[in-house]
């Protein structure tokens, strides 16, 4: 196949030549729940090459930007539209080529090829019409546009869509009767009386009220014909012999039609619509994504950020989710929070772990704005909970971990260190938590440190503090508030009246004039 | 077609789910109980009044509830009519249960066996119901059964009938089975049943236009075969099954409502009946518009508690036309549950076009009507309380729309006076502004003496009246709001009987 724009790579995804992905998931994804959030996005796709795309962070910005334009271009509803409809065509194809595969009688096998190939022009033809119509922007779809229209005009691709309309036309017209007495068929040409069916609702329609009949059967019916069917067809193929010999012949002239740019494409749409699927049901509930900015080297910042698998099970139950918003300042790097258990501490980290993870897949990330680092490495470590009877092999067993984490990172790597010591005496946890922060201090990496050490929130200008703010409300809630300052109080009985939306300004808001 | 007895509009659905709110209402109100009363053990008939009680609370029809008002003058005319309609539903739908209930109903041909069955039973009821219409309808004069039996008239015409019966026997298929194909997806046949293909012309014109045709025949022994075959004929029928299947629920669907209807009826004539023995005075209800916030009544008496106790019930009045928000304060068992219990179960039953026990009883039907019961058996700590009712009274707000009906019975009473207070001016003064009809039942003196002080004309006052000596006459009348806790007269009353003061 030609391709008329040779800087377009042939692909929505890779900029360059797709590097060799991952088959195994990176170590921080347990802790960050990100097992959940790929297990969500190939729900109903067991194909493994999708996990492994999910397992595969860009390492470059100039991937991250190609694939960020080729996402966000591909979330205008036309366009999305027109990516479903080619993927949904191209799954009709894929089943209709196992069909072929398995079927046993020749009539069958030619109509079913007929068929595979009638859903490959479909989703072709479809495709490229649907891109005519609109005025793209990203280097990807532009490249993919002019792609397509150099393979449709190509005389392979034109006979096969001509013969195909011919042979299917051939098919589409045959008409007959089949009469049924006892154990006797009869199959003869011609159409027939009036359908029985028609008469039933004529006569019936008067008591037809609550609901209209309901519509006839799709034809969800066994894969393979049994012997009487084929029997029928062979009958059928008789009365209709110039029909089925050109069928014959159409498989074998056309038996490799599908175009590896086209199958790969299917590939990666899946990819983007899967993820994007994912987080449909968020922006039903309102919640804020974006693209964010990455870059090799800046400041943190987000606004109304959350963990995105939390946020999935709490829009599930209908359930408020909160947001958090972060602003670092120049030099600062280390992140220090502390505040009481069940404030949403955790869910904080896995947040800024899923932000930075995400952001170098390409897609779309949790939050209003986000300008992130491309991290290099997410690295992780969070307290199991458990207590374990071997306090000081716990502790060892620890700082080896760390001990490797911190060898490993390098200024671009995010390490995020949940409660390490917090089975320890307080002593410890402090000297030990002083020297593991200033250690990540003289790295540069970028840190967030959960700790239930005070001391440890103002050991530098690059350190911040956080604090997990608890409402006294309702100190069951998961996620709460990280905050820079504790929240006021207020009248208890009025707050609860706020809580539950019964104010006089409530009232006013929620019943409409 | 359907009976529509209820509404000129719409069907009652007794199998729907119950509006929101509705489990309060039958608690709050004794309506559950009252409801029981008025069905006088038939199951049929009590969800009948439940569902067109409580479906007209929360969607009120004027247009509807005077329908029902003239079907029931006609019911009580004639009765006889009512049980007869009831009576032929319920055999109508008795038979059909019994008809052929397979588990391969999967089938179409079992299927169209069942709906073939069924329908033998619903033609012959179609002509009782002919039947009946030809006996009743010229005493009748309700647009209600007037529309309904002259429908049956029509529709269950002889020729009509004739015709149904001549198209159920083509569907046994005496001649074979006749398809019309052509080739689906996969080479599969897509097969249509047709009706037996009528000769035309002489017996030589029909021998030369048949068309030769190819044909096999399945071998006997051939199980595999045979059933292939029968799986073939399924796929042909299947269509003529569904819709077959489809027009017997439709069909018994009819019979469903038909008995669900009169059930109300019969229920409605009950409960005229257990009025007029009651010796108390009753009325049929002057409807009035959503818009015109009419409140009126005189001689009303609670519902429930008149079968209970007889005319020994105490009867109230107000004229409360436009008024947004009524409170009722005064002394403790001093009777203003009851009548907050009274207005609602009048406002219930004349939005479902029943009669009301009172002299007059004249309003605005209400878009929902709602109560919030302080609820003593929720008792957890005291904190736990207070949100419990809180929210659930937050449940409610998102029901409530301009012209809905809220009752509060001590709402906001599980914090401390200054608190609850507080909350429930904010609470009434912004349902005002939404034109939420709220009668409030309160103990909550701070709320009560603002709203006194605000001088609304919007806003009545009414209080259990208490005699010089403190008993009660269990009357409720307007009066301001008074500071002193009737509750101290009840205590004194009680520790007096034990003798321990």
């Amino acid at each position: 196949m030609s391709s008329p724009s040779p800087s377009w790579p042939g692909s929505l995804l890779w900029v360059a030549n797709q590097v060799a992905l991952s088959a195994t998931p990176p170590s921080c994804f347990p802790d960050l729940n990100l097992d959940q959030i790929v297990d969500g996005i190939c729900a109903g796709h067991p194909e493994p090459w999708l996990r492994e795309l999910l397992y595969t962070p860009l390492t470059s910005i100039a991937a991250v930007d190609y694939r960020q334009r080729a996402l966000r271009e591909l979330e205008r509803p036309e366009l999305r539209a027109a990516a479903d409809g080619f993927l949904a065509a191209m799954e009709l194809v894929r089943q209709r080529q196992e069909q072929v595969a398995r079927l046993r009688s020749d009539p069958q096998r030619w109509i079913w090829f007929l068929n595979s190939t009638t859903s490959y022009l479909e989703a072709v033809e479809s495709l490229a019409a649907r891109l005519e119509g609109l005025q793209l922007s990203s280097a990807s779809w532009l490249g993919l546009r002019s792609y397509l229209r150099a393979y449709r005009a190509s005389a392979a691709y034109q006979a096969l869509l001509g013969d195909c309309a011919l042979r299917r036309g051939d098919l589409d017209s045959i008409r007959y009767q089949l009469r049924i007495r006892g154990l006797r068929v009869t199959v003869s040409k011609g159409a027939g009386g009036e359908e029985l069916a028609a008469a039933v609702s004529a006569t019936l329609a008067k008591f037809e009220a609550d609901s209209e009949p309901p519509p006839a059967a799709a034809g969800s019916r066994a894969l393979q014909m049994n012997h009487v069917e084929e029997q029928i067809l062979d009958l059928v193929v008789q009365l209709h012999p110039e029909v089925f010999s050109e069928l014959a012949s159409y498989q074998e002239t056309y038996s490799a039609y599908l175009d590896p740019v086209v199958e790969r494409l299917s590939r990666e749409l899946l990819f983007a619509t899967a993820y994007l699927n994912y987080l449909a049901p968020l922006q039903r509930a309102e919640l804020p994504l974006c693209y964010p900015a990455v870059s090799e080297a800046s400041d943190l910042a987000f606004e109304e950020a959350f963990d995105l698998a939390l946020a999935q099970q709490l829009v599930a139950e209908g359930q408020p989710v909160v947001r958090n918003s972060l602003q670092m300042q120049p030099g600062e790097r280390v992140l220090v929070i502390t505040g009481p258990n069940q404030g949403g501490k955790t869910t904080f980290l896995r947040l800024l772990g899923q932000l930075h993870y995400l952001a170098a897949l390409g897609g779309p990330v949790p939050g209003s704005s986000a300008e992130v680092l491309l991290a290099d490495r997410v690295f992780t470590h969070f307290e199991v909970g458990e207590q374990t009877a071997d306090l000081s092999g716990k502790l060892h067993d620890d700082l080896v971990r760390l001990a490797r984490i911190l060898s490993a990172a390098t200024p671009r790597s995010l390490i995020l260190l949940n409660e390490v010591f917090s089975s320890t005496a307080l002593e410890d946890a402090l000297f030990l938590g002083t020297k593991v922060l200033e250690q990540i201090g003289r790295i540069g990496a970028l840190c967030a440190y959960v700790t239930f050490v005070d001391e440890l929130t103002s050991l530098g200008l690059w350190t911040v503090s956080l604090v997990s703010a608890l409402d006294p409300e309702q100190p069951l809630r998961r996620t709460f508030k990280i905050l820079r300052r504790p929240a006021d109080g207020r009248s208890l009985a009025l707050s609860v009246a706020e809580r539950h939306r019964i104010t006089g300004d409530w009232i006013l808001k929620r019943v409409a004039p | 077609m359907r009976p529509r007895l209820l509404s000129p509009s719409r069907d009652l659905l007794p199998k729907a789910e119950l509006p929101w709110g509705s489990e309060d209402l039958l608690r709050d109100l004794e309506l559950a109980a009252l409801l029981e009363e008025m069905a006088g053990g038939d199951a049929q008939i009590l969800a009948s009044l439940r569902q067109a009680v409580l479906s007209s609370a929360a969607e009120p029809d004027l247009q509807a509830a005077s329908y029902r008002q003239a079907v029931l003058e006609d019911a009580r005319r004639c009765p006889e009519l009512i049980t007869s309609l009831y009576d032929l539903a319920n055999q109508v739908i008795a038979a059909e249960r019994k008809t052929f209930h397979s588990v391969f109903t999967e089938y179409p041909s079992a299927r169209l066996h069942a709906a073939l069955e069924a329908m033998d039973i619903f033609v012959g009821a179609f002509g009782e119901l002919r039947g009946l219409a030809d006996r009743y309808l010229d005493r009748l004069q309700s647009e209600g059964l007037c529309r309904f039996l002259a429908s049956c008239t029509q529709e269950f015409s002889e020729s009509y009938l004739a015709e149904l019966k001549a198209l159920l026997a083509e569907l046994a298929f005496p001649a074979g089975l006749f398809l019309a194909a052509e080739l689906g997806t996969g080479g599969y046949g897509r097969y249509r049943a047709r009706k037996r293909p009528r000769p035309q012309g002489n017996w030589l014109q029909r021998k030369l236009a048949k068309s030769p045709g190819l044909s096999f025949s399945i071998d006997e022994r051939d199980e595999g075969g045979a059933n292939a075959l029968s799986e073939l004929r399924d796929r042909g029928i299947e269509r003529s099954a569904t819709l077959l299947s489809h027009y017997q629920d439709q069909v018994l669907a009819f019979f469903t409502a038909l008995r669900d209807e009169s059930a109300f009826y019969l229920g409605a004539l009950r409960w005229q009946r257990l009025l007029e023995e009651s010796g108390a005075p009753s009325c049929t209800p002057l409807l009035r518009p959503v818009a015109e916030r009419a409140l009126s009544f005189t001689d009303l008496r609670d519902a429930y508690l008149l079968l209970r106790l007889r005319a020994g019930t105490v009867p109230n009045a107000l004229a409360g036309d436009g008024a947004l928000l009524v409170t009722i304060t005064g002394a403790n068992q001093g009777g203003k549950s009851t009548f907050l219990r009274s207005v609602g179960l009048a406002q219930l039953l004349m939005q479902a076009g029943l009669p009301v026990p009172a002299t007059s009883f004249s309003a605005s039907l209400a878009q929902g009507v709602f109560s919030h019961f302080r609820r003593e058996e929720d008792a957890e700590m005291r904190r736990g309380k207070f949100d419990e009712e809180v929210a659930r009274f937050s449940q409610i707000v998102d029901h409530l729309a301009p012209g809905s009906m809220l009752l509060c019975n001590e709402s906001f009473a599980a914090t401390n006076e200054r608190e609850g207070s507080l909350i429930a001016l904010q609470v009434v003064h912004a349902l005002s502004e939404r034109r939420v009809r709220v009668l409030f039942v309160t103990h909550l003196y701070e709320f009560a003496r603002q709203l006194w002080a605000e001088h609304d004309p919007g806003v009545l006052f009414l209080r259990a009246e208490r005699g010089a000596e403190g008993q009660r006459s269990y009357r409720i009348r307007p009066g301001e709001p008074l500071s002193t806790s009737f509750g101290r007269d009840l205590y004194e009353r009680i520790f007096a009987v034990q003798g321990t003061g």
